[in-house]
């Protein structure tokens, strides 16, 4: 499995991702709809309220967790749109003020240009993994977010400051060339930036400065 | 006094329907009707579509899907309002085949959220 292209093993897996994400979801719907009726049924009781708001957490973390499974699955074909840069940028910008409020800055150039993408999905996709550095490092890194055309190309920059990374090895994007006890919690979400941007025919590559991440994505205009 | 609007259900997972049952069970302003297999759920809609308000289901239900057995729905009475519940974006229906659903929840969806979609219809 290691010698295989990561592209080649996630399309051997889609299927099964999806088939997995599918499971996960129709439970998670149940957990969901009887924690929803005890909160209804007991909105006056601080205690069972405590315990309801920590299902609710959990379940909302598991859900997320669904959706890059989702996305990476065979189950969630990519819906092609012609969207303007500007447009595409200020969606992303609502999803980093979401996650990061004000710790992140963008500039953009070329903003009226046009691309062909399915925006949704690609802004779940580098939502996961803005929002997966934020959690693992306690909602202190901050965001740099460039983006300009070139060569009929839009070319986006994310630079992550105070991510935990002292270093960067091959197979970065790569679960399946690391050893079990080697995955970290931002796995799924590389992953899934990965294959979105493949998905797009797009490139994707990344470099480790000083504890700093920097991505760098290039996708083709058309 | 009765209940206000009708509610038909069909989901083949059967937690969920039974789900659905319990959260309706007490409501005062809906009264629900389950299915798992659409089948089933096509005949019942056949003898008792008049007083049916709202259906909702599932997309994926087997055999048949949420958006073909809509279509049959429609077929015998398009007066309803319908939803579809899916698992993913739905990416696999069309623009045009999306316009018959007054709403596509995403799951996990809530109960309350779908109650919510109702109340403006009742507003």
């Amino acid at each position: 499995m290691k010698n295989i292209e990561l592209k080649h093993k996630l399309d051997l897996l889609e299927p099964l991702m999806g088939f997995i994400a599918h499971k996960l979801n129709n439970s998670l719907a149940i957990i969901n709809g009887y924690t929803e009726m005890i909160q209804l049924e007991n909105s006056n009781n601080e205690k069972v309220m405590d315990k309801v708001n920590k299902i609710t957490q959990s379940s909302n973390r598991m859900s997320d967790f669904i959706l890059q499974l989702l996305l990476l699955s065979d189950r969630c074909p990519l819906a092609f749109k012609c969207i303007k840069v500007e447009k595409f940028i200020e969606m992303l910008s609502v999803n980093m003020k979401d996650i990061l409020n004000n710790r992140f800055n963008i500039k953009a150039t070329d903003t009226k240009r046009s691309l062909i993408i399915d925006a949704d999905q690609f802004g779940i996709a580098m939502s996961s993994l803005i929002n997966v550095f934020n959690n693992i490092t306690d909602n202190k890194c901050t965001l740099e977010f460039l983006s300009k055309i070139s060569d009929d190309e839009l070319i986006i920059t994310l630079s992550f400051a105070k991510t935990r990374y002292k270093f960067i090895d091959e197979g970065f994007f790569d679960p399946f060339s690391k050893e079990s006890g080697d995955l970290k919690e931002d796995c799924l979400a590389l992953l899934l930036l990965y294959s979105m941007v493949k998905k797009h025919k797009g490139t994707i590559d990344v470099k480790c400065i000083d504890n700093n991440l920097k991505f760098e994505i290039n996708l083709p205009l058309k | 006094m009765g209940k206000l609007k009708t509610i038909l259900f069909v989901d083949d997972e059967v937690m969920l329907t039974e789900l659905a049952e319990c959260f309706f069970e007490d409501h005062d302003d809906y009264d629900i009707v389950v299915f798992n297999d659409p089948e089933s759920s096509l005949d019942y809609f056949k003898n008792n579509h008049n007083s049916i308000d709202y259906v909702v289901c599932d997309h994926q239900l087997g055999e048949l899907s949420g958006l073909e057995l809509t279509e049959k729905f429609i077929a015998i009475n398009e007066r309803a309002d319908y939803y579809l519940i899916t698992g993913n974006f739905a990416s696999d229906i069309s623009s045009s085949e999306k316009q018959i659903f007054k709403e596509i929840l995403i799951k996990p969806f809530s109960f309350t959220e779908l109650c919510s979609l109702f109340d403006n219809k009742l507003a």
